[in-house]
């Protein structure tokens, strides 16, 4: 299989401290504040991260918050820059790291799919050729032409997903969103993942649902404070994951217990 | 890498475009006529404060102010927005990689379209009002005053939204500045009127050449050389912006 994502030593340092932030009367009044570069104002989100995603294989990426799970999809995504090494990309990427980005509330469904698909990369006459499919997929009914602001939050992700799963990407990335609407909807969601599996569509996943990454994906790593601790099959790497978590809990659990 | 094409982000204006302008007089009664309102206020006031109390002595005064004045705040309405241009955006400029400066060109053309409406307008109104009526001449000038102003508009609103992500004080001075600008430009008096040793400021600000065409184009039928001027800033004022831009646009992520 063709690697059509592929990583090298990527990894992504944020600055805690901003040199500007503080404003102008801080920069007046301390101008050598602009070129200060102190090593305990940075952050290493992501370090030394590379593995490469094949074309048509479900990817998982496991880890607890703030493991950098989520700067690395942003990293894929295009959206951050990796501050070390590289990320070569082949095809068209659809990064969902958040449902609805960009929805306006004033506005009626159908207004919202149009934005939305544009936003995540289609043309206006793709995206209008769809929006059947996305009503149909997301089952709000004559809804669709309200303002979304009359939406409860359920049918707001409900068309967010809808959306984004019709963009048909070559690499579909997806944070942590797998769970939402009711059982029904979550498990048409399912169904639709396994469709663009078929499809050949390569998916890139972020999720807390161990049981979703071993039933879902071809492969996973599991990230670290930003590191890869293991990468492999999900299996493996969920079995691994979890006894982690259990030596985690036993030693906070005898530590309390000593005190 | 990413961007997938020159239509893709076209595309991507359009829709923000649309999405501006169904959202700016959604619910008001009035729509769409609030945007002549504002200016028509704003001159009635003029005209009874410089006419009637301070007798200044200009033939058709009210259209005299509202041959640039109209420009004027489609410049400052795009310019005031400009600060919170990229931080009232941020979900989406963390969330999902398009060419940011499209936020800047659908603000442009969106308070651009607003003034577009206020010309049929003036044109009428000059025609109740004086002798002197729009001449073919407008069918040059209307479009090469238009462009030259989006160009400026749009690479001054760029600058202005990149720097203040990353310096917020930007806001308040923007304000300050438009209001300073505005006094120093010929918005409400003559070219006339400037006196001699302050001359250059006319060619300086960059906001000046463009309003003096404006009025020379709408009030005399004249093109004026300033429009070369105004060319010059707006070129000026791309090669300054797309260098800031291209430093800071995969910045603005970390920054909003």
């Amino acid at each position: 299989m063709r690697q059509i994502l592929i990583l090298e030593n990527v990894s992504k340092e944020f600055q805690t401290y901003h040199r500007y932030h503080a404003g102008l009367k801080a920069i007046v009044l301390d101008p050598r504040r602009i070129t200060r570069h102190r090593d305990r104002d940075r952050f290493l989100a992501v370090n030394e991260v590379s593995f490469a995603v094949c074309g048509g294989e479900t990817f998982g990426i496991l880890g607890r918050n703030g493991a950098g799970k989520s700067t690395l999809l942003a990293l894929m995504a295009g959206v951050l820059r990796p501050t070390f090494g590289k990320i070569s990309v082949h095809g068209r990427i659809s990064p969902l790291l958040e449902l609805g980005v960009g929805f306006t509330h004033e506005l009626t469904g159908v207004e919202n799919i149009l934005i939305n698909g544009v936003l995540l990369g289609l043309r206006k006459k793709e995206i209008e050729a769809k929006v059947d499919d996305i009503v149909d997929f997301s089952g709000l009914g004559s809804f669709i032409d309200q303002p979304i602001k009359t939406y409860s939050s359920g049918m707001m992700t409900r068309l967010g997903f809808a959306i984004a799963i019709h963009v048909q990407p070559d690499i579909l990335l997806v944070d942590e969103v797998l769970a939402v609407g009711d059982a029904e909807f979550q498990e048409k969601c399912f169904a639709r993942i396994t469709d663009l599996q078929r499809a050949g569509v390569t998916i890139v996943l972020v999720s807390h649902n161990l049981n979703t990454v071993e039933t879902l994906c071809d492969r996973a790593v599991w990230l670290d404070k930003g590191r890869i601790v293991t990468l492999g099959s999900p299996q493996e790497v969920v079995a691994r994951y979890q006894s982690e978590i259990a030596h985690l809990l036993a030693t906070q659990e005898s530590a309390s217990v000593s005190v | 890498m990413i961007y997938p094409n020159f239509y893709q982000t076209w595309d991507v204006i359009s829709v923000l475009l649309s999405k501006e302008i169904k959202l700016r007089y959604r619910g008001t009664v009035l729509g769409i006529l609030w945007s002549l309102a504002n200016p028509l206020a704003f001159t009635a006031v003029l005209y009874i404060a410089f006419r009637r109390v301070l007798q200044v002595n200009i033939e058709n005064y009210p259209l005299f102010i509202l041959s640039a004045l109209f420009p004027w705040q489609w410049l400052a309405n795009s310019i005031g927005t400009a600060p919170m241009l990229f931080i009232s955006n941020s979900s989406l400029i963390k969330k999902l990689p398009f060419n940011k400066a499209a936020l800047a060109v659908a603000v442009v053309l969106n308070d651009m379209i607003h003034f577009c409406i206020t010309i049929p307008l003036f044109a009428v109104l000059l025609f109740i009002s004086s002798d002197h009526s729009p001449t073919l001449i407008w069918l040059v000038g209307v479009p090469v005053l238009l462009v030259v102003q989006a160009v400026l508009t749009v690479t001054i609103v760029i600058v202005v939204a990149t720097l203040n992500a990353l310096l917020r004080d930007l806001d308040q001075l923007v304000r300050v500045f438009l209001l300073l600008l505005f006094y120093i430009t010929p918005v409400l008096y003559p070219v006339s009127m400037v006196p001699k040793n302050l001359e250059w400021l006319l060619v300086a600000n960059p906001f000046a050449p463009l309003m003096i065409s404006w009025r020379a184009l709408m009030m005399d039928n004249d093109l004026s050389l300033y429009i070369l001027v105004a060319i010059g800033h707006a070129c000026l004022s791309l090669l300054i912006a797309i260098p800031v831009f291209r430093r800071t646009e995969w910045k603005l992520a970390e920054l909003v």
